[in-house]
């Protein structure tokens, strides 16, 4: 019942695939020369705030490809659908590495800024618990020897992390707050306008990749489907 | 309901039978606790400043050790089986097991907390509002953690994903748990952060139950 | 000081302005090349497995294909 789905997909995403790919590169030949040289430095960081083109962009990536996997688990769970769950499972190590790029180049931004790569900042410490919650996720999706019941409890931890993320959110502000809160916020850069097109070039180019590469991973999955079908049929 | 207080009572039958595990879970605690002195040093002002933080901490550890048995004993025995068959709703077999683990538990460390804090030389002030936070707190890490063992089960290294999986979930309760602490021992007024715990454990309460025994459901298939 | 040189040098932020940009490539195009590899080779294990076959709807696929992905 569910080849007619896997297949509509994998032939939608043939048409998709080239176009994501071609526009990301597109966006990417625009935006990185923008971010890089073109956009004007800010008036009080000067030009470390051609990070943020980067930070930014992959927080946003970061909290998207959770929305995608709990939508996604959520969807498995209710209706079935695995392809829901291929989509899910393709997007958390895509999430977990923007998460991971988010950190560290706020790190990198926090050294001059901050004088100290790590500070307890409310984002940066949520964007750190967001990592171990992919983890997790990922973790606890290949620890089973049925797939099938990983990529169940999986699911089901995605659903809990994603109604825990605003409880950890709301907790880690009110504890920054409640210590002394940092000076320079790293969303507290005030937006120049000659500072929105190299953001949103690179939010679209991290955003298209995304598309390029959660496709491919899902036809690997389906891939892997098979083959374990493949050596069921020849046991038989 | 009669079910419920059935189940409850078998489980806590059963661990008194193994007392050695409620022995040891709270051996734990206390030997974690006094480790610290000898890692930070013992100077009063710096134990009294990091108290609540230390006995937060072993307190989540000690919850997280404790749940390894919370399925996995009934599951090995088959007594899982049989009970998630039975005309009882599996919540309730769930919610029942989860009280029990409390009672075997978080209740025992709420009450040798105020001991643990003398030797970190805590005010004895802050004994009341250590021993609310821990009473409000506890019962939702036995909730998540119930979660996160019935997820784990029959998975391959176990104890190292165990953590993993639910150490991150702990984090509110952490920040609330000690927050509440501090801010007492401060001499402010913590109500809010008081009943900001209770609003976990009621979100935790509703959710919890019926998670783990989807997750349940998953492992038994 | 010629131009390459204030662009390369990033108002004195170069150490940390460039390395971002670094890890960025670095973690785009390392997950990218992964995902590759993996398409690749677990198409050339089903090769294997299961050569190519003129007609695509033959039994034997078919009813392999149909077990994909429901997880039965």
């Amino acid at each position: 019942m569910h080849l007619p789905i896997q297949h509509v997909f994998l032939k939608l995403a043939a048409i998709i695939q080239p176009w994501a790919a071609g526009l990301c590169i597109l966006c990417f030949l625009f935006g990185l020369p923008i971010a890089l040289l073109f956009s004007p430095p800010d008036y009080q960081q000067g030009d470390t705030v051609r990070i943020m083109y980067i930070h930014v962009p992959a927080a946003w990536m970061g909290l998207f490809c959770y929305g995608v996997m709990a939508a996604g688990s959520a969807s498995y769970l209710i209706w079935r659908h695995p392809v829901a769950n291929m989509v899910a499972k393709a997007s958390a190590p895509i999430g977990a590495m923007f998460t991971a790029l988010c950190l560290l180049t706020g790190m990198l931004w926090g050294e001059p800024m901050w004088g100290t790569p790590w500070v307890w900042d409310a984002r940066l410490t949520s964007m750190l618990v967001l990592f171990f919650l992919y983890l997790g996720y990922m973790a606890l999706g290949d620890a089973f020897d049925s797939p099938e019941q990983g990529d169940k409890a999986a699911a089901i931890l995605a659903l809990v992390g994603s109604v825990n993320l605003p409880i950890i959110k709301f907790s880690v502000d009110w504890w920054n707050s409640l210590h002394q809160p940092s000076i320079f916020s790293m969303a507290g850069v005030s937006v120049d306008t000659a500072m929105l097109p190299p953001l949103f070039l690179m939010v679209g180019a991290f955003q298209l990749y995304y598309v390029v590469v959660v496709l491919m991973r899902v036809r690997a999955q389906v891939l892997t489907a098979k083959i374990r079908a493949a050596r069921l049929m020849r046991a038989a | 309901m009669n079910t419920f207080f059935i189940l409850v009572g078998r489980d806590l039958r059963l661990s008194v039978r193994h007392r050695a595990d409620t022995v040891m879970v709270a051996g734990f605690f206390a030997i974690t606790v006094i480790l610290f002195p000898f890692g930070i040093g013992p100077e009063p002002g710096v134990l009294e400043r990091v108290g609540a933080g230390i006995l937060w901490v072993t307190a989540l550890l000690a919850s997280l050790l404790s749940l390894d048995h919370l399925f996995s004993d009934d599951e090995q025995d088959g007594a899982l089986d049989l009970l998630l068959t039975s005309p009882a709703a599996p919540t309730v077999v769930v919610a029942a097991k989860i009280i029990a683990h409390w009672l075997t538990t978080g209740l025992p460390l709420t009450l040798l907390a105020p001991v643990l804090g003398i030797t970190l030389q805590m005010p004895s002030s802050s004994a009341a509002p250590m021993m609310t936070a821990l009473l409000i707190g506890t019962p939702t890490l036995s909730l998540i953690g119930a979660v996160g063992a019935a997820l784990t089960l029959g998975a391959r290294r176990r104890g190292i994903l165990m953590p993993l999986v639910v150490l991150p979930l702990y984090i509110p309760i952490l920040i609330f748990g000690v927050g509440a602490i501090d801010t007492t021992g401060m001499g402010f007024d913590a109500g809010g952060l008081f009943a900001v715990l209770g609003g976990f454990l009621l979100i935790a309460a509703a959710l919890c139950p019926w998670a783990a025994a989807a997750a349940l459901k998953i492992a038994s298939e | 000081m010629t131009s390459l040189d204030t662009v390369l040098d990033m108002g004195g932020y170069a150490a940390f302005v460039w390395p971002a940009y670094a890890l960025a490539i670095v973690g785009l195009g390392a997950l990218f090349i992964l995902t590759t590899r993996s398409v690749k080779t677990q198409q050339a294990e089903l090769d294997r497995l299961r050569p190519p076959r003129s007609e695509p709807t033959s039994g034997a696929s078919e009813a392999a294909d149909n077990t994909t992905g429901s997880g039965a």
